[in-house]
Parts: C-alpha cells; sequence; structure tokens
C-alpha cells in the first residue's frame, strides 16, 4: 500500500446493520489522491443515476487523504460526498474539527455509510469495529449538547435538527466546524444517523518522517510570518476581510442588490477583536493559524464566534450592524446544524419576498426581530420556516422571484459579489457543486489579495477559475484546508509599495500571461508548495504543481459528468439574473459579463462549445465514465 | 525634461509643500502618505490605480476606502 494511507475502506449498511472493510485501491488513490476526489469517484461508480438524495439508495461518504492523521498545519479535514438534496447534483463539504484525525487512528480512509435505520442510531468506530447504538434520546438535541453528552474521549461528526428535519441545507459538525454545503446532513438525518464517533491508535506510515517532521517545522514559520495567515488571520480571523470586501464594493448587502454597507466596519473582525471577542483564538487540531474566534452569546455563554461567510450574510445581506445579534444567529445555526451561507440567503429572499409583497411574512431588512424564531422553525420545519428549509431554488419556484433568487445550480452563493470580482463569478457559474467560493478562491487572486489586478476586465478571468478549482481539487482530496493556498503570495509581494514600479509590473504581467499562467502551473517538475512537499514525503511519490492540476482537472471533469449524468445541463453554468443584469458600480451599465468569459472557460477546460467534457479531454485525463 | 518640470507633475502629497497645502496638518498629511504604502486605495470599489492614480477625481458622496489584503473563507 502507498504510505499516509490505512489502507482500509469500512463499508456500514445501516439498514441491516452489517459491516465489511474493503481494501484501498491503490490504483483510484494515485488518480484521485483521496478525500473528495476518491469519494466522488466512489458515488459515481456505485449509484445508479437518477436516485433520490434523500432515500437510502443514496450513499453518504466520509473520505479522508494522506495528510490526515499527520500533524502537518490545517491537515485536519475530511470530505463527505453525496448526491446533494439541494441541488440534484454533485454534493460535497469539507470540514475541521477532530474527525478526519480519528477516523486515521481508527485505521480507515474512507467510510461509506449505506442503507437508512428506521430508528435514531449512532455509531461507534475504533479499530476493532463498528457499535450500533440507540440514539433515540439524543435525537433532537444539538449540535453542541450531543457532542457534549458523548463526551472528548471520541472524536465525533453529528447532525442537529436541521439534518434530522431533512432541511436541504444542513450540515453535518465536528467539534465547532462544520461540512456545510449542500445540504449532506440532511442525508444523514435520513438515515437517521445522529452520530459517528470515531477513535484509534494506529500511527500514520510515511516514506520519509524524518523530512516530514522538519519541513513542517519550516512550514509552521512561514505561516507565522504570513501577512495573512500568520498576522491577519490570526489577529482578526476570517472576519478580517470584511472591510476590505466592503471596500471593494464586493460584500452582498440586502440580497446582493448592493456591494458596500455604510456599517460594514460593526460586523467585522476588527470589530469583534475590539469590542465583542473575550480573548480566545480558536482552531482545529495541528492548525497554527487559528483563525476561529470565541464570542460570548447571551444566556450561552462563550461559544465560537461568526466568521466571514456567516459576519457578511447574516449583517450586510440582511442590512444588520449587530454583531451580538449576528453571533447568536450564528449560534443557532451551528447549533441545529446549518449552513449560514443557504441560511443567510433564504432570509434575504424572503425579506425580498415580503417587500415585494409576494410572500407573506415577518422578516424585514435592517431589523432584528423575528430572526432567532425563524431560525428555529426553519431547523425544525415549523410553518413559513418549512418553506424556508428547502433552499432559495425551491422556494423561488414556489413564490417567484426567481430574478433576485442568489443561487447557482440550487446552492445559494456565498459572499463575494460577482459583478466587482469577474473570475470569482466564472468560479460560482461553472463550480459542480453550485455558488460556492472555496472551490477555488479566484476572489483571492483578482480581489481581496495582495495582487491589485483590475477584477473588471476580461484579462485572466477565464483562466484563474480553472487552475484554482484544479487546485482546490486536489487540496479537497488531500484533505487540507484551503486556507492554505492563501499563503502561496509570499510574503515579499504583500509588503511592496503598491506605487512602487516593480510591485506595478509584477501585476502588469500577472494580468497580461493568460494561457501561460495554465501552462506555468501545468509543469510536472519538482515539489514547490509545503503541500506537494508533504504529499511527496509521506507518499514517496512524486506531487509537483503539474501533477496536482492534472488531478485537479480528472476529479472536476468526473465532478461535471456526475452532474450531466444527473440531469443538469451547460444551462446551469450561469449566474442569478441580479448578477448579470444589475450593476453595483458607479458607471457600470450592466452586470457581470459571463456570456464573454464561458466560452472561453469552455475551450480552457477542454469541453466542447456546449460545455461538455469532449472524448479526448476525458481520455487525457484518464476520467473513466 | 527638466528635473524643475518633474516636480511641477508630482501629485502634491509628494512634497512636504503640497502636503501641507492640501492637507493642512503635517502628521496627518504624513499618515495619508505611509497608508498608500502598505494599502491600497479603492473608490467607490474600484482601485485607484485602475483609475487616475492619486489624480482620481472625487466627486460628493464618493467612497474612499483603503484596503488591505486579507482572506475569508
Amino acid at each position: 500500500m502507498i504510505k499516509g494511507y490505512a489502507g482500509r475502506i469500512l463499508e456500514v449498511d445501516l439498514g441491516s446493520q452489517t459491516t465489511s472493510f474493503q481494501p484501498l485501491d491503490e490504483e483510484l488513490a494515485r488518480l484521485y489522491i483521496g478525500g473528495k476526489g476518491y469519494g466522488t469517484r466512489l458515488l459515481y461508480d456505485r449509484t445508479e443515476p437518477g436516485i433520490d438524495p434523500l432515500s437510502p439508495a443514496n450513499p453518504l461518504i466520509f473520505a479522508t487523504g494522506p495528510l490526515n492523521g499527520s500533524v502537518a498545519p490545517q491537515s485536519n479535514r475530511f470530505a463527505v460526498v453525496t448526491k446533494s438534496p439541494l441541488t440534484g447534483g454533485i454534493g460535497n463539504a469539507t470540514c475541521g474539527g477532530s474527525f478526519s484525525y480519528g477516523m486515521k487512528k481508527a485505521g480507515i480512509d474512507i467510510l461509506i455509510l449505506t442503507g437508512a435505520s428506521k430508528t435514531p442510531i449512532r455509531l461507534e468506530i475504533d479499530e476493532e469495529g463498528v457499535r450500533f447504538l440507540d440514539a433515540s434520546e439524543l435525537w433532537g438535541k444539538g449540535t453542541y449538547e450531543t457532542q457534549a453528552i458523548l463526551g472528548k474521549k471520541w472524536n465525533h461528526a453529528v447532525i442537529g435538527p436541521a439534518g434530522e428535519n431533512l432541511v436541504r441545507y444542513a450540515g453535518i459538525v465536528s467539534n465547532e466546524r462544520i461540512a456545510g454545503r449542500t445540504g449532506v446532513g440532511a442525508v444523514m438525518g435520513s438515515k437517521k444517523l445522529k452520530a459517528i464517533s470515531v477513535q484509534g491508535k494506529r500511527k500514520l506510515d510515511m516514506e520519509d518522517p524524518a523530512k516530514f517532521k522538519e519541513y513542517t517545522k519550516e512550514v509552521r514559520r512561514i505561516f507565522k510570518d504570513h501577512p495573512v495567515l500568520g498576522e491577519s488571520m490570526k489577529r482578526f480571523g476570517t472576519g478580517g476581510i470584511v472591510n476590505t470586501t466592503n471596500g471593494r464594493n464586493i460584500i452582498p448587502t440586502r440580497n446582493f442588490k448592493y456591494g458596500h454597507f455604510a456599517d460594514a466596519m460593526k460586523v467585522s473582525g476588527e470589530w469583534m477583536e475590539d469590542h465583542e471577542l473575550k480573548g480566545v483564538k480558536t482552531s482545529c487540531i495541528h492548525c497554527p493559524v487559528s483563525c476561529g474566534r470565541d464570542v460570548d452569546v447571551e444566556g450561552v455563554g462563550r461559544v465560537k464566534g461568526p466568521e466571514y461567510e456567516t459576519l457578511a450574510l447574516l449583517g450586510p445581506n440582511l442590512e444588520i450592524s449587530d454583531l451580538k445579534k449576528v453571533s447568536e444567529w450564528n449560534y443557532h445555526a451551528d447549533d441545529a446544524g446549518m449552513d449560514t451561507i443557504s441560511l443567510g440567503a433564504v432570509l434575504s429572499f424572503a425579506m425580498e419576498l415580503g417587500e415585494k409583497g409576494m410572500l407573506d411574512q415577518p422578516l424585514h431588512f435592517g431589523d432584528p426581530a423575528g430572526v432567532t424564531e425563524m431560525i428555529q422553525d426553519i431547523a425544525h420545519r415549523r410553518g413559513l420556516g418549512n418553506e424556508l428549509a428547502e433552499g432559495v431554488k425551491r422556494m423561488s419556484e414556489n413564490f417567484g422571484g426567481s430574478d433576485f433568487a442568489m443561487h447557482v445550480k440550487g446552492l445559494e452563493l456565498s459572499a463575494y459579489d460577482p459583478r466587482g470580482s469577474y473570475a470569482q463569478g466564472v468560479e460560482y457559474a461553472t463550480t459542480n457543486r453550485g455558488g460556492c467560493h472555496v472551490q477555488g478562491a479566484s476572489m483571492y487572486l483578482e480581489s481581496t489579495g495582495p495582487l491589485t489586478i483590475n477584477p473588471q476586465n476580461l484579462k485572466l478571468k477565464a483562466e484563474i477559475p480553472v487552475v484554482q478549482q484544479n487546485l482546490a481539487c486536489a487540496i479537497n482530496s488531500m484533505v487540507l484546508c484551503i486556507f492554505t493556498t492563501y499563503g502561496m503570495i509570499p510574503r515579499q509581494i504583500h509588503e511592496m509599495d503598491p506605487n512602487s514600479l516593480l510591485y506595478k509590473t509584477i501585476v502588469t504581467l500577472f494580468e497580461n500571461s493568460g494561457p501561460l499562467m495554465r501552462k506555468v502551473m501545468g509543469i510536472k517538475g519538482r515539489p514547490m508548495m509545503w503541500f506537494e512537499k508533504w504529499l511527496t514525503y509521506i507518499t514517496g511519490e512524486t506531487f509537483s504543481s503539474g501533477h496536482l492540476q492534472e488531478i485537479g482537472a480528472r476529479i472536476f471533469n468526473l465532478e461535471r459528468m456526475y452532474n450531466l449524468r444527473e440531469g443538469l445541463t451547460p444551462a446551469d453554468d450561469t449566474l442569478p439574473h441580479r448578477i448579470l443584469h444589475e450593476p453595483t458600480f458607479k458607471g457600470m451599465v450592466s452586470g457581470h459579463p459571463l456570456d464573454k468569459l464561458l466560452p472561453r472557460y469552455y475551450k480552457n477546460r477542454g469541453w466542447d462549445a456546449g460545455g461538455i467534457p469532449t472524448q479526448k479531454t476525458l481520455d487525457r485525463l484518464q476520467v473513466r465514465v | 525634461m527638466s528635473r524643475a518640470s518633474r516636480s511641477r507633475a508630482q501629485p502634491p502629497w509628494r512634497t512636504r509643500s503640497g502636503r501641507r497645502a492640501r492637507f493642512g496638518d503635517r502628521d496627518k498629511a504624513s499618515e495619508f502618505d505611509q497608508l498608500t504604502r502598505v494599502a491600497a486605495v479603492a473608490v467607490n470599489g474600484v482601485l485607484i490605480n485602475h483609475k487616475k492614480g492619486m489624480r482620481t477625481p472625487l466627486a460628493d458622496g464618493d467612497t474612499v476606502a483603503f484596503v488591505k489584503a486579507a482572506a475569508g473563507g
């Protein structure tokens, strides 16, 4: 077996309560690494087309990669892969916490859950095997209480009431982190599975542990000195980006009607540091970045504070500038186990529907009244909450308002307005799981990071998403945190005077690099970045930027083929009407120019003009369909 | 081009006298100068290096922001 893997896949049939171990396929591990990539391959191969995502036929796959179980910074994540009940296409989400560490310690690379239990159950998994336990007394409890009852000895992945009640954007929680997107928690709820607890004592077998250990120390130093990972994120958390996106006019405001909110500062990381934060920074295990923040919520105590997406979508997007309220709503959403991005989007959509007289509902922009109650109603599918639990796409089908329904493929947009970040718009439109930012994070290269290229012209905007999506696919298969890619632009670039000739030259060259960027990233040479070196030291195989681009493209194309198989079409590669046709910038006459960029993107992908991967591309990437 | 004419072509805040004339307070001018060296400046969301740099005209109601490189998720 290749080093870095436990070498075992555990399959659990929840209906018959039977288990089986299978060996990990080495060839598939080489082609897909693990995590999201390997999980997608299993989902494609093991399911019939057209299954109901909330039926027992839909498997729920927890997948780790070769970096999990090591002490590499940010290597604490696992991927969940399934058919999404929100989009009907590929569903996946990654999560921090400690669950992936426990899985590898228990000697399991991938856990496949099939079938469904008739009554609430939970699983305990260790090196000795699997125990099926009754979870009737846990059913209905929040994620915080559930994990407290299950104790700290085990590493847990649990759902809350949102997952139990099949809220289409319910997530799976580990510690205080959540695999939030695409409704993976609803699939777990449909199987009546409340919690999975794992533990073990297996050690990770590495090809070159000495080099790994020595190099990891160096990476920790690099992260510590990095302006984003070591300073901004460490000091302000992910909320440190609020003032940047607000200054760049790309923070969603009033259901994406505007890109700027006058009081955004009051929900920023800087404000949290000065007013709400009680000095407690939190992190996933082995992560030196510590992007998490604990805040005091009235009546609850000290809990995880909101991160950027939550701050933006429950803050400016609802025209709310009360950080205490946003923190409270964040707690309730986490405890119920639901995705705060989708939650923010359904709340703002309901508010706008109400404002336009299309839905009789009690919520209003700028007014926190009723939001806490609505979050509970959504989690328990009570009254109007039952409609909001369906997500924006289905709500727009039921109540109208498709022109301002902010989703792509059914997944609600995250908190970067594409009208001021064109490459991010292409990424939203084409990403297989829908409108999500962490399947590429193109915005960092064009609008929020240190390279100040013009995010509102066509240069590089069809190339950045391809490279970034491929890289993210590979990162989510190791499984590393996507934040590791923010460290790829070195400190020296950050520290340049934006007015200096050298800086302007670098930015101009980058902005005009066009296809050259893809070619350079595609070179199969020696490992350069830390994650390439870690993979190489752990597995003994050579990984470079070119290798990861190829593997990432393979995963991305397989996901694409899965979506096409399940009935999605290239016509779904689009953006909400509001983004395409309503301007937000002074002097802007229309919205995002997706029609000009999409043909170029398809060509860069090796797809035909209609957006279908060509056989030549699939053969080149060894994508078997 | 002579040194004198090059000097005249400089934005006023590049010289101490120009800063004093425009901003009045020397410390504030210095602070502004320092900020523009570590953070980008955006007017109505668009960086001034995609407009006319420090010569970008401002109108009533325009929003001016200093933006640092940052990442969220």
